[in-house]
Order: C-alpha cells, then sequence, then structure tokens
C-alpha cells in the first residue's frame, strides 16, 4: 500500500491501483491518517518559492489584468434589479378594484399587470378563459374583464396563447413590434426587446399578424408556420423549431442554433450576464433540449461537453466569463 | 476611487511571487487546475480591493494562504455534498475529493503564520541530494510527469520514480513535526 500512496502523490498512479488505494481506504482508518498526513506534507512544500514559477505567474497576471478591467466595465453597466426571494409573481394592479367594481364597462377598464422574474414562469387563465403562459422576464398587461367587441392584452417578453373561442370578439395581442388578432387558436409570442427580433408563431387555428406601428402591413398566418420581424420587415416561414413551444413545460429547446445565440437567450432566462471573451469559439451549433429548474451552472457544464471553454463565476456581480 | 500607480507596481510584485505557489497548492486539494487557477484570481482580486500591502510580509503570505484555503474548502464542500437519492456508492473521484477535504480541513493555518515557513520548507527541499532536488522540483513544483522528466534528464523512469521515493521519504521526515500523525481522526 505504502508504494501505492507514494505513486498516488507522484502523479503516477493508473485506474485499477487508485481503485484498490481507495476501496481500501474506506475502511482502514490508518491509511486514511497516513493519506491526510502525506498530502499535507507535500502540500506543504509548495510553499517555498522558485524561480522556474516567475513566467506562471507573469501569464496569470495578464489573465489577472483583463478580468478586473472586465469586472470595472460590467460594474458601469449593470442595471440592479430586485426580487423577493420567495415571491413568484407579481401582481399589480393599476388601477383600484374597489373603483372599478362601482364603475361600470364605460368607465376606465382596470388593467392588471403579470410580472415573471427571470428562472420562472407562469401560467394564468383570462377572464375570457383564454390561457396563457409567460417565460422568464416577462410581462402580460390585461384587463380583469374583457369589455367592449374585442379582448386586448400586451405582452413583453414570450407568451404562449390558448385562446378561447369567440367569433363576436376577435383576441388582440399587442407587442412593442407586431400585433397579433385572433378569432380562437394557438400560437406563441417572443418579443424580448433585447433580443432584436419579435418572432409569432402559429400552431393551431389562423392568426393575422401585423406591424404595431403600422396596422396596414400584415399577413395571414397558418398553422405551424411563423413569422419573424426584424431590420423593419416581415419574414414568413415555416415553424422551425416546434419544440421551442416546450418552454412552457419548463424546457428549453434548442434546434441547429449557434451557442452564442443559446447563451443570449439563458442571459434572459436566467437574469444573469454572461461576458464571452473569445466569441469566434461559440460558433458551433447545437440541438438538444435543457430543463429550466437544472439552473445555469448544469448547463453551462453540459455545453462544455460539446465545446471545450472555462467558466469564471463573479457572484457578487452576477457575471460569469467564459474564456477559451 | 483613486489608485496610485506605487500600489499597482506593489501588488504586481505580489502577485508575481505568490501566485504559481498558492496555485500548486489550491491544485493538490482541488485537482483541476482551471478551478485553482480562479481560486487564486478571486483571492487576488478581493486583495486589491482590500489594499493590504501596507503590511509585513508575514501577514500577507498568511492572509494569502489563508484565503486561498478556505476558498478550496468551499469548493469541496460544495462537490462532496450528498444529494438526496443519490447511490450510497459512491465512485471513487467523489472518495477522493472527501479525502482531499479531510486533509484540508487538518492543515493547520497556524502553519502559514509562521515566521520562517518559508525557509523551513526551502531547508527541508535543500535536504535533498542535488539530482534528487531536481527530479522533485520537476515533479511537483514545475508538475512534470515521471516520463517527462526521465527523458528531459536523459535517465530512466525507474531512476526517476526510485529519486521521488526518496525525496518523499526525506521530506516526511524533515517536515513531519509541522505536520504531526493523526492518531485520532476527527469526526
Amino acid at each position: 500500500m505504502k508504494e501505492i500512496l507514494t505513486k498516488y502523490f507522484s502523479g503516477e498512479i493508473n485506474g485499477s491501483e487508485e481503485r484498490k488505494l481507495f476501496g481500501q481506504m474506506e475502511y482502514d482508518e490508518s491509511l486514511r491518517a497516513e493519506y491526510i498526513r502525506l498530502q499535507n506534507i507535500y502540500a506543504l512544500t509548495l510553499l517555498g518559492q522558485h524561480p522556474s514559477q516567475e513566467a506562471e505567474g507573469v501569464k496569470g497576471f495578464t489573465t489577472f489584468s483583463q478580468r478586473l478591467q472586465a469586472r470595472k466595465r460590467q460594474m458601469k453597466a449593470r442595471v440592479i434589479l430586485q426580487y423577493a426571494a420567495t415571491a413568484l409573481l407579481l401582481i399589480t394592479s393599476t388601477f383600484f378594484l374597489t373603483r372599478a367594481l362601482l364603475l361600470r364597462s364605460n368607465a376606465a377598464i382596470e388593467m392588471n399587470t403579470l410580472y415573471v422574474p427571470a428562472g420562472q414562469r407562469a401560467q394564468l387563465t383570462l377572464h375570457d378563459g383564454t390561457q396563457v403562459w409567460l417565460n422568464a422576464q416577462s410581462t402580460l398587461t390585461y384587463p380583469a374583464r374583457f369589455s367592449g367587441n374585442r379582448r386586448e392584452v400586451s405582452v413583453v417578453g414570450e407568451a404562449y396563447f390558448d385562446v378561447a373561442e369567440n367569433r363576436q370578439k376577435p383576441f388582440v395581442v399587442t407587442t412593442q413590434q407586431l400585433t397579433m388578432e385572433v378569432l380562437g387558436t394557438e400560437f406563441n409570442v417572443y418579443s424580448y426587446p433585447e433580443a432584436g427580433y419579435t418572432q409569432t408563431s402559429l400552431v393551431e387555428g389562423s392568426l393575422r399578424v401585423s406591424e404595431t406601428s403600422n396596422k396596414n402591413k400584415s399577413v395571414l398566418l397558418s398553422p405551424y408556420h411563423q413569422v419573424t420581424f426584424s431590420d423593419n420587415k416581415m419574414q414568413l416561414d415555416k415553424l422551425n423549431n416546434p419544440e421551442h413551444l416546450l418552454w412552457r413545460d419548463g424546457i428549453y429547446s434548442f434546434h441547429n442554433e449557434q451557442l452564442i445565440k443559446i447563451l443570449a437567450k439563458l442571459e434572459l432566462y436566467y437574469d444573469i450576464t454572461i461576458l464571452v471573451e473569445d466569441p469566434e469559439i461559440f460558433n458551433i451549433r447545437y440541438t438538444g433540449k435543457f430543463r429550466q429548474r437544472d439552473g445555469i451552472d448544469e448547463i453551462l457544464h453540459i455545453l462544455q461537453k460539446i465545446q471545450s471553454f472555462k467558466i469564471h463565476k463573479d457572484k457578487e456581480n452576477n457575471l460569469i466569463t467564459l474564456s477559451k | 476611487m483613486q489608485i496610485s500607480s506605487q500600489h499597482s507596481s506593489q501588488f504586481e510584485e505580489i502577485y508575481l511571487s505568490h501566485y504559481a505557489r498558492m496555485k500548486r497548492f489550491a491544485m493538490e486539494y482541488v485537482i483541476r487546475e482551471e478551478d485553482a487557477e480562479n481560486i487564486v484570481q478571486d483571492v487576488f482580486l478581493e486583495l486589491w480591493e482590500q489594499k493590504l500591502l501596507l503590511v509585513s510580509h508575514t501577514y500577507l503570505f498568511a492572509w494569502l494562504f489563508t484565503a486561498t484555503k478556505n476558498r478550496c474548502l468551499d469548493l469541496l464542500r460544495h462537490k462532496t455534498v450528498v444529494r438526496k437519492g443519490a447511490e450510497k456508492l459512491m465512485d471513487e473521484h467523489n472518495i477522493e475529493l472527501q479525502m482531499k477535504l479531510q486533509s484540508l480541513e487538518a492543515f493547520d493555518n497556524k502553519i502559514f503564520s509562521e515566521p520562517d515557513i518559508e525557509s523551513v520548507v526551502q531547508k527541508a527541499i535543500d535536504t535533498l541530494p542535488k539530482k534528487c532536488r531536481e527530479i522533485f522540483v520537476m515533479n511537483k513544483i514545475e508538475g512534470k510527469k515521471q516520463k517527462a522528466i526521465a527523458a528531459e534528464l536523459n535517465i530512466s523512469v525507474h531512476t526517476v520514480e526510485s529519486q521521488m521515493t526518496i525525496a518523499h521519504r526525506k521530506l516526511k521526515e524533515a517536515l513531519k513535526e509541522y505536520i504531526p500523525l493523526l492518531l485520532f481522526l476527527l469526526v
């Protein structure tokens, strides 16, 4: 055993010897004591200075200076968002409920705002029976009751709608760039301000999609198609990644998507800043799924298996830095 | 927050003189080089912010290594937490991490504060015969594998192995009073 221990601490042990060693250590107390002693003696020998280590120090210092600069930049740009630790949903009423109850439909309709924080998702049912799923960092603004001849809501972020059918009252979803009008249908809308584009995907039914700033420009969507709005124009395509809609079940699915884009989405879903020092290594494309509840650390470790990179976490500043 | 240029050049000096040995020390316990690097970089970030430079060398040395040790402990504890429903039979990687953790917990912080610890360690290494010392430094301090050492010095791997055995024996003898044999294991 002594020889195996020596081999171990020289870094020359092989797999089966290692298994033997740790196997015996499980019940041999004195062997464990000897391990601890030797481990600490060898660690102790590393405290002295050696000239050969200077080059390593220089290399480390370069990396250190870069990280220090990145941290300074990050602290200037950061917007601090506070969340209650236990609150899952934040519902606010912008008008007093009692006032609304007293006044009937012609008066101001109180609008509710539902905000879902990072790393969470929510599902709710509107007054007409329409079901809505909201993804992380998304806001739904909706009235407590639908009155008048239209049902109107607005969305920032990502939401999936299963609209209750009502031929007399079209259901209208407004986002910053696109407005969707439906009678009864299931569709997904993706409109995060940071993303740079808006996308609506239709699962079932029929949907009229128009530009919010110019209602004359519109497209009629048929099932399993999607409209993407970017660079000021609408593009109609077939639904390219229906599994993306699994987000409602807490599964993030990517289809042939560049890692760098996946990282951008993870930033949104988990409210964390990911700084990429060597972006060229993240061009590789990935197809796969993650569970939302796995958390960002687990997901990054899975991604490391496809593309090797180094992770540095700065917990205080909510920043993860990835590098070659 | 003005950083004086004197502060930065002092800091750089301290960084260059301690970085590599802190990293090697950390690697002894956390195994992965990447983890060790991150830990040491974090310690230096903390040092930068604390501006602890106008203190004695002994204090600084103790501060740097204690901070390194504590972060290694945190990492090892985090990695060895047994999750609910995990298999009773742990793989040997986990057992190894547990042993590293136990070792580090048993490593007395007071050693870092010993005023002459660096020369004590240096003297211990100097007691090794010349060739033996060279091989030991290449293996433990520079992290070279025995095969590479044999090739570089133009000797057989067997010679490297036996020299390392001698080195281990002599160092154990020279440093044993600092790392006492644990007769009763702490639970």
